[in-house]
């Protein structure tokens, strides 16, 4: 193990905060990069659920922002809804959800905690973020271009996605959307390589794999998760390129379009969806994995109690890494699929709702008999674990072939994935925001702040999705730009409302949240070493970032991070470093 | 007004950080900070907890009670019947484990509250309880996994009916097209290469290949005629020339066709029309087809669903039980309708195809049937129109 100090030296400006290598502050600009990112993501979708609660009124908001192109008259154009609903996905699903989510804490935690100097390579670590600035860059300019951006939903499915002659978007815009997530994913992948390295290989003396905090567990996973379905999306995108640019057929076949039958044989938009969702899938978990281990860690600390089944807890973590490589078919149930291919996939889904399950019941359990401190970090954790029980049941009903008959591609679905997926992610990343602020920054987020956003966010997120499990019930499909040619969804305009202003009140809620975060950079008070009395080892590094973390040798662990209120100790928490007593037993 | 907005939006910001640096000050005299517990802020937020999840469950009946209303009315099909049984049983199992943990967790966050004095046990894990929460969720999904597929497989199953009715139903950007299958029960084949405004579905019999090579002739000598002599841009030529050579392999496809088989007669007495009349209690086998994007038949009251992909052929058979105007008695709505819509985004007007199903008597639909012109009678007079 390496001892010596790292020495300091001057840094330029450039050399600090943009092209760095440090992890730490690699981190700091994929957070920063996320939120940006975030507020476009959620303008795109205020815009159209103005349109969907006042469907044909024209708001002057949409012209300011859109122009007379895409809102005549404040209007939104039925082209510049779809628009807005794919890149509205797109932004949050890879932008936000994996590289911001990912890219924040994977960067930040995993030296920090496993007892690292850095990332193994500290320049593919740079690159990657580059890569991830470059692809969000892209993705952005092609909401400018004069065509429009892609059009043909997050999942891109040709042969939409394909013909320019079926939808505007499918130009240009289309070709920036593959291209940005091209990059977007070998970002991903040399991240991910990254990550996997570095907590395989440099993890500091007595940092066994069960010693690790679950937070590396979860990302050690969703790095091998991303490892091997990214590659498969990208071979999606590259066949997806070559249909639409070089006259190949991996996609389309037997079509006719614009008044003329085109030369494509023997493709199938079938082979797409395949492997577009052999990502797809484990790309929800990627999601959804770190989430769920920034909120053991904090569920932990601030119930001042040991996460309940840590062996159980990592047990699911992997199961659920495998199974989800398995599932995939749920999404394409009514492709016409083979039934029993069908009947196999219900199976392989309600497998994974088991340790999914496993999961919930051991946060639960962690509750149980704690002393908790209502952190704001705290309140998310436990939002976040509410929001993964009410999107994980209503997917027990989606894996059911025979029931997704009748929800599938309803609001049922967009409601699923916003809660489960959406809602658990987003609020699992701010509670890993406000519990490592302090690492981050040196200084304290505003508690008070954080209260009022935490419940901004809870009630206006509840306040949206609830409601929307309803409006698929009634059987209102997604994707419409207006409910008007079906006169049996005249009921549904009232929940419409209800929606759209919930979705108003969590932006109030973001905007919170921005400004204590802004704000705090600079004026927030000073941090101390380690605000929440937490075990893990980056609470023993100095507030003060230095290259190579620690001034003196990097600490040896002796026991796991869990031991809170372990009998017979003073504190009610016993840091990872501290060496066990004689006769004291490991746990 | 926007900028109103912006100037309202500066001023908030102005205020609230004024506030923070009122807080800030305040808390540097008392020596408040960020990080440490006030235990009477720790309690009201624990009651808070509470409070919230019992809105979030009595909002969830306050939602179920308000606006049931909303969800779709009784399966109008054998198969719809036998989904909202399982549906609602579904629903039931999914509530209740929404509420009863959604319940549990806000519930012990305010009973496990930081106290004065009182420890956290250092509880850790428990084999026992582990296993039973394990075996538990897999006995339930066992369940439920089985109920599933056995109506899964009855609704893939091939019809029951060898008489069942064939009907295509085809899509393209942004509408729908059914064809009956006649007398015969049997659809004549069709390509996309047989497309044209009078053939939309591009049926082939010996007229139609015979017109549709001349119009292709037709319009590739026009091309070539046009690439020689008209004065035109670059990018114009260059279209045109792709769109020359793909007529012309539209041609070479055309030609493998046979000119003349026994089975385009099939097609003589199929029926084309833009809305779809069935017969009550009696099976129906809809042929799902695409020429352009993937489309997707979604029928609710029919409780049926099945993507429409370009290239190859779907299926999904289904009994209708209630014909419209028993429905319209049921909702009691004098304007209720059956409709198919498209359920997978297929373009600008996605939210716009459209088609209506009207489900009648077995006399009624016999009389509709015999009402409408077959294809071969159809073509006979566009012929002698032309
Ligand atoms: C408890 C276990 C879960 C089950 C059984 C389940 C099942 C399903 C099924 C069957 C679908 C497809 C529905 C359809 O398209 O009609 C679906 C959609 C989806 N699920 Fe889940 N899910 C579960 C948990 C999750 C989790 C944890 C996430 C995210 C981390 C997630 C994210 C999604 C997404 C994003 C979609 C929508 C895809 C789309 O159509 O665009 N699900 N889920
Ligand atoms: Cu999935
Ligand atoms: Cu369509």
């Amino acid at each position: 193990m390496e001892e010596q100090v790292h020495h300091h030296h001057k840094e330029s400006f450039v050399s600090k905060y943009i092209f760095s290598m440090d992890h730490k502050m690699i981190s700091k600009q994929f957070l920063v990069t996320a939120i940006f990112m975030g507020v476009i993501g959620y303008f795109l979708s205020l815009f159209f659920r103005l349109q969907l609660a006042w469907p044909d009124e024209g708001f002057e908001i949409l012209n300011f922002f859109l122009g007379d192109r895409w809102a005549p008259g404040g209007v939104l154009d039925s082209n510049a809804y779809l628009a807005m609903v794919t890149i509205h996905g797109t932004i949050m699903v890879f932008f936000v959800l994996t590289g911001g989510l990912s890219g924040t804490f994977a960067n930040l935690l995993i030296p920090l905690q496993i007892g690292a100097r850095d990332m193994a390579s500290g320049f593919l670590n740079m690159l990657s973020y580059w890569f991830f600035f470059i692809s969000s860059v892209i993705l952005v300019i092609s909401l400018f271009i004069e065509s429009g951006a892609a059009s043909a939903g997050w999942t891109v499915y040709p042969p939409l996605s394909a013909l320019p002659q079926a939808i505007p978007g499918s130009g240009l815009g289309m070709t920036l959307w593959l291209v940005s997530i091209a990059l977007f994913i070998v970002s991903s992948l040399i991240g991910g390589l990254n990550y996997i390295v570095t907590i395989l290989s440099l993890r500091t003396k007595g940092m066994k794999m069960t010693r690790m905090p679950l937070t590396m567990w979860a990302i050690l996973v969703t790095a091998i998760i991303g490892l091997l379905s990214f590659p498969v999306l990208l071979s999606a995108a590259v066949l997806l390129i070559m249909d639409r640019s070089f006259g190949t057929s991996f996609y389309l076949s037997d079509i006719y379009i614009a008044g003329e039958a085109l030369d494509y044989i023997g493709g199938s938009p079938i082979l797409y969806e395949h492997l577009f969702w052999f990502l797809g899938h484990p790309e929800v978990y990627i999601i959804l994995l770190p989430a769920l281990g920034i909120t053991s860690e904090v569920i932990s600390t601030n119930s001042r109690k040991p996460i309940f089944g840590y062996k159980a807890m990592i047990g699911s973590i992997i199961a659920i890494g495998f199974l989800s490589f398995i599932v995939w078919g749920h999404h394409m149930f009514i492709t016409g699929m083979n039934p029993f291919l069908g009947a196999v996939f219900v199976a392989t889904t309600l497998l994974i709702a088991i340790p999914s399950a496993v999961k919930v019941f051991n946060y639960i359990t962690t509750l149980w008999k704690g002393s908790i401190r209502f952190t704001p970090g705290m309140l998310f954790s436990i939002g976040m674990v509410s929001n993964f029980i009410t999107g994980g049941v209503t997917g027990i009903i989606l894996a059911d072939a025979t029931l997704d008959i009748v929800v599938h591609d309803t609001y049922f679905v967009v409601a699923h994935f916003h809660v489960v997926m959406g809602v658990a992610a987003i609020m699992g990343m701010f509670a890993g925001v406000y519990h490592w602020y302090p690492k981050m920054y040196g200084r304290m987020m505003n508690k008070k702040l954080g209260y009022v956003h935490f419940w901004l966010t809870i009630i206006a997120s509840y306040g949206v999705f609830l409601p929307m499990h309803f409006v698929g019930l009634a059987g209102a499909p997604r994707r419409y730009y207006s409910n008007s040619a079906f006169p049996m969804f005249d009921n549904l305009v009232d929940l419409n409302l209800i929606m759209t202003f919930m979705a108003m009140l969590g932006g109030i809620g973001a905007a919170v949240f921005l400004f204590n975060f802004f704000y705090s950079i600079w004026k927030g008070q000073k941090a101390p070493q380690n605000p929440w009395e937490s075990n893990t080892l980056e609470w023993t590094t100095p507030v003060e970032h230095i290259h190579g973390n620690w001034p003196g040798a990097i600490p040896e662990v002796y026991r796991w991070p869990y031991d809170y209120s372990k009998p017979g100790k003073e504190e009610d928490f016993v840091p990872q470093n501290v060496p066990l007593e004689p006769g004291e037993e490991e746990h | 007004m926007s900028y109103i907005s912006l100037l309202v939006c500066l001023l908030v910001v102005l205020i609230v950080s004024q506030l923070l640096r009122i807080y800030k000050i305040t808390s540097d005299i008392s020596g408040r900070r960020e990080e440490d517990l006030d235990v009477e802020s720790n309690n009201r937020i624990a009651n808070y907890m509470m409070l919230f999840g019992v809105a979030l469950v009595v909002s969830f009946f306050w939602l179920l009670y308000k606006y049931h209303h909303i969800f779709l009315p009784e399966a109008a099909t054998v198969h719809g019947a036998k989904i909202d049984w399982l549906m609602n049983y579904n629903l039931y199992l999914v509530s209740i484990v929404y509420v009863v943990f959604n319940l549990l967790l806000f519930g012990f966050a305010r009973k496990y509250k930081y106290k004065k004095g009182v420890r956290a046990s250092h509880f850790s894990h428990s084999n026992k309880l582990e296993a039973i929460w394990t075996v538990i969720p897999a006995v339930v999904m066992a369940v439920i996994i089985v109920a599933g597929i056995f109506i899964w497989n009855e609704i893939n199953d091939q019809p029951e009916d060898p008489d069942a009715i064939k009907v295509q139903l085809y899509a393209k950007q942004f509408d729908w097209t059914a064809r009956y299958a006649g007398t015969d029960n049997e659809l004549g084949p069709s390509s996309f290469n047989f497309i044209s405004g009078t053939n939309p579905l591009g049926v082939i019999n010996e007229t139609i290949y015979k017109n549709q090579l001349t119009e292709v002739e037709a319009n590739i000598a026009k091309m070539k005629d046009d690439l020689a002599n008209k004065v035109m841009g670059n990018t114009e030529h260059t279209e045109l020339q792709d769109k020359l050579d793909r007529l012309e392999r539209t041609r070479v496809r055309i030609y493998g066709f046979d000119a003349k088989n026994d089975v385009y007669s099939n097609s003589a007495d199929d029926i084309v029309v833009k809305e779809l009349v069935l017969p009550v209690n009696k099976e129906v086998d809809l042929i799902i087809n695409s020429r352009d994007v993937i489309h997707s038949v979604w029928i609710p009251h029919f409780r049926l669903q099945m993507n429409a992909v370009p290239g190859m052929t779907t299926r999904f058979k289904f009994t209708p039980t209630i014909t419209s105007k028993e429905m319209k008695a049921k909702t009691g709505n004098p304007y209720f309708t059956y409709v198919v819509m498209c359920n997978k985004i297929c373009g600008a007007s996605h939210y716009n195809m459209r088609m209506e199903i009207t489900v009648v008597s077995e006399e009624e639909y016999a009389d509709w049937l015999a009402s409408i012109d077959d294809f071969s009678t159809k073509l006979k007079k566009l012929t002698a129109q032309n």
